[in-house]
């Protein structure tokens, strides 16, 4: 077993990220020095020792709102993006996999390659503005919207690991042993082909984070008053151009940098996975080389 | 070519048919009923009876799919609940100043690839490689609205460089609308003093357009030009001890259907940074609109935006393949 310390400091700079900004998620609204929904007192108020992140114009303390959005932000993205993941396993093996399959099988893996190559053709956010129009503004609108732009993802990637597993030979080492399609695929193939979607999970969390602050910041996301980046930023935009920088500049720099912590984590987890000697270019020559080692696989 | 070309053109009514399929369940997936949230919150009972009856809300989905389609082949795209006015009139009015920003934001987008790539090629290894990497990281990890706020604060409120984030004028300048794009008006008007305005309006959109944009485009062509600049042809090229410019014009060359089709997909997301940017710099274009509609639950306004963002797309995607055409042998006699 290889250690789960990332080599890189890159690597543990983003894993350390990371993990502050789960715990964060967790513990965010309860050690938020001031109640992120109840204006304080102070209105407008720069960054100082009293609010490190300065206060909006209704009196609301910008630092205890950003730490207590970790929350909102953070379970957006694992939903979001824990649903594509699964979303995109179906869609990439449908795809993928049709040559093993019969002719129903490759009628509806050419639907699913055209539906991909259709959603990944409209720009997201135009896409997701028109999902917020019609299901309404609320989390379950992000939650639609992130799926819809981080699944085509996942699946192209178990689609192209798959398409390389199965011209290496796994799937006609399977035939011979006497293995169904379906055995072949979920015990042979996608355990073989997960990896570069594995090391994507971490990526697609960043741009889950990217769009509900979008979609927030036009008015077209979560609900207010749950605290949420994009809508402070939204909120302190019409204060940018009069000074009053920290409204919206303070949060989107939170953002930013755990944005940045999930792409380090990523890249740490592609590492991890290289090194661990389970890309799928490697898998599909192992396939190729010992079809015996693939069939031991878990 | 002939061919290929009408093979490529009998794509396009298919992907149209698509298109409009999709626009319009977009209003036939509103939950509850249509009519009420198409007539808006404060219609009587009359008004919504009238847009059932109008749209033909009553009758089967294929009779009203018809209706919409031959609707939209003459012209009549709904009226707009925001705007109260036809949703063709509201997109042609706004239309012009989306594109004006898409320009210049893409021509400066091509002209500083190029820049880049030229340089990556003509240094490798040197500082180019980690300005390369270094800003395709960061512009990948940033919020293009909040790069646009954060340029408001340190250009124009902290350095006084560019105008306000409020519109394409100073709102003291009167210029005829005609085109309704600020600097082309103004030009009209042959306004120096305005169209200097227009500019200063136009700079830090655009810069933030280019700097969120810019990075795909850089990402994929450093990594396209890096594998050619290692390949056989170029260390031929090489040994034959041509000029670093000239082997620099191969190498483009030889990489340019890749550059048409990143350029091509990255024009139709600007459509997307438009909607964004637009909003942050109250730029008064079809992005500013889509947002207004979606926030007053006009649904025809958005289903008019998706409509014509998504002919641009087909649009931008038939040039593309066009251009492919144009520059690659292999694909005409494919």
């Amino acid at each position: 077993m290889k250690s789960l310390i990332p080599t890189t400091l890159a690597g543990k700079v983003g894993v350390a990220g990371s993990f502050i900004c789960v715990v964060l998620a967790v513990i965010g609204p309860w050690v938020a020095p001031y109640d992120p929904e109840k204006p304080t007192v102070d209105v407008l108020q720069a960054p100082g020792f009293a609010h490190p992140f300065g206060t909006d114009a209704s009196g609301l303390d910008i630092f205890s709102v950003v730490i207590a959005a970790f929350r909102t932000d953070l379970s957006i993205a694992l939903l979001g993006v824990g649903a594509s993941f699964v979303l995109g396993l179906v869609l990439g093996s449908i795809s993928g996999f049709s040559a093993a399959g019969g002719r129903i099988w490759g009628v509806l893996a050419r639907i699913v390659d055209a539906a991909l190559d259709v959603f990944q053709s409209i720009p997201v956010t135009v896409f997701a503005l028109a999902l917020a129009a019609i299901f309404g503004r609320g989390t379950g609108a992000v939650i639609t919207a992130v799926i819809f732009v981080t699944t085509p993802v996942f699946a192209r990637l178990i689609r192209s690991s798959l398409n390389s597993v199965v011209r290496g030979g796994l799937v006609a080492s399977c035939r011979i042993l006497g293995l169904g399609t379906m055995r072949t695929l979920t015990r042979h193939a996608l355990p073989n082909s997960v990896d570069s979607a594995v090391a994507n999970i971490s990526v697609s969390l960043g741009v889950s984070v990217l769009l509900t602050a979008a979609l927030s910041f036009l008015g077209a996301g979560v609900r207010p008053p749950t605290p949420e980046w994009g809508y402070v930023i939204s909120m302190g935009a019409n204060y940018v151009a009069t000074g009053q920088w920290w409204i919206s500049l303070m949060p989107g720099l939170v953002l930013c940098l755990s944005v940045v912590a999930f792409a380090l984590t990523g890249e740490a987890v592609r590492e991890w996975l290289a090194g661990a000697g389970l890309t799928a270019a490697a898998a599909s020559e192992e396939a190729a080389l010992s079809t015996g080692q693939t069939e031991r696989t878990p | 070519m002939v061919r290929f070309l009408l093979r490529r053109l009998s794509l396009l009514p298919v992907q149209l048919f698509g298109l409009l399929v999709l626009v319009f369940l977009l209003t036939r997936l509103i939950p509850g009923d249509p009519a009420y949230a198409l007539a808006g919150g404060q219609a009587t009972a009359e008004q919504v009876e009238r847009i059932r009856q109008s749209m033909g809300l009553d009758q089967p989905l294929w009779v009203q799919f018809w209706r919409y389609v031959t609707g939209v082949l003459q012209g009549d795209w709904g009226t707009s609940l925001q705007t109260n006015s036809p949703v063709v009139h509201d997109l042609v009015q706004r239309a012009p100043a989306t594109l004006l920003l898409m320009f210049f934001s893409l021509l400066m987008i091509i002209l500083l690839v190029l820049l880049l790539v030229g340089w990556l090629l003509w240094r490798p290894h040197g500082l180019a490689h980690k300005v390369v990497n270094g800003y395709g990281f960061l512009a990948g990890v940033v919020p293009d609205f909040w790069v646009g706020l954060s340029l408001v604060s340190l250009l124009y409120v902290q350095l006084g460089i560019g105008a306000s984030p409020s519109g394409q004028l100073d709102a003291r300048l009167t210029v005829t609308p005609v085109t309704n794009v600020g600097l082309i008006d103004a030009a009209i008007a042959v306004d120096p003093s305005a169209v200097a305005n227009a500019v200063s309006h136009l700079v830090l959109p655009c810069i933030t357009l280019i700097f969120v944009y810019l990075a795909p485009v850089v990402r994929i062509m450093s990594a396209v030009t890096e594998k050619v600049n290692g390949s056989d042809f170029a260390r031929f090229a090489d040994s034959w001890g041509i000029s670093p410019w000239r082997r620099i014009r191969y190498i483009l060359r030889f990489t340019s259907p890749t550059m048409v089709t990143t350029l091509a997909s990255t024009t139709v997301f600007l459509v997307g940074g438009a909607v964004l940017v637009e909003t942050v710099f109250s730029w008064g274009g079809v992005g500013q609109y889509a947002v207004a509609a979606v926030t007053r639950s006009d649904y025809v306004g958005v289903q008019g935006f998706v409509l014509i963002a998504g002919l641009f797309t087909a649009m931008v995607y038939l040039a593309n393949d066009l251009l492919h055409a144009a520059i690659d042998p292999q694909l005409r006699k494919a």
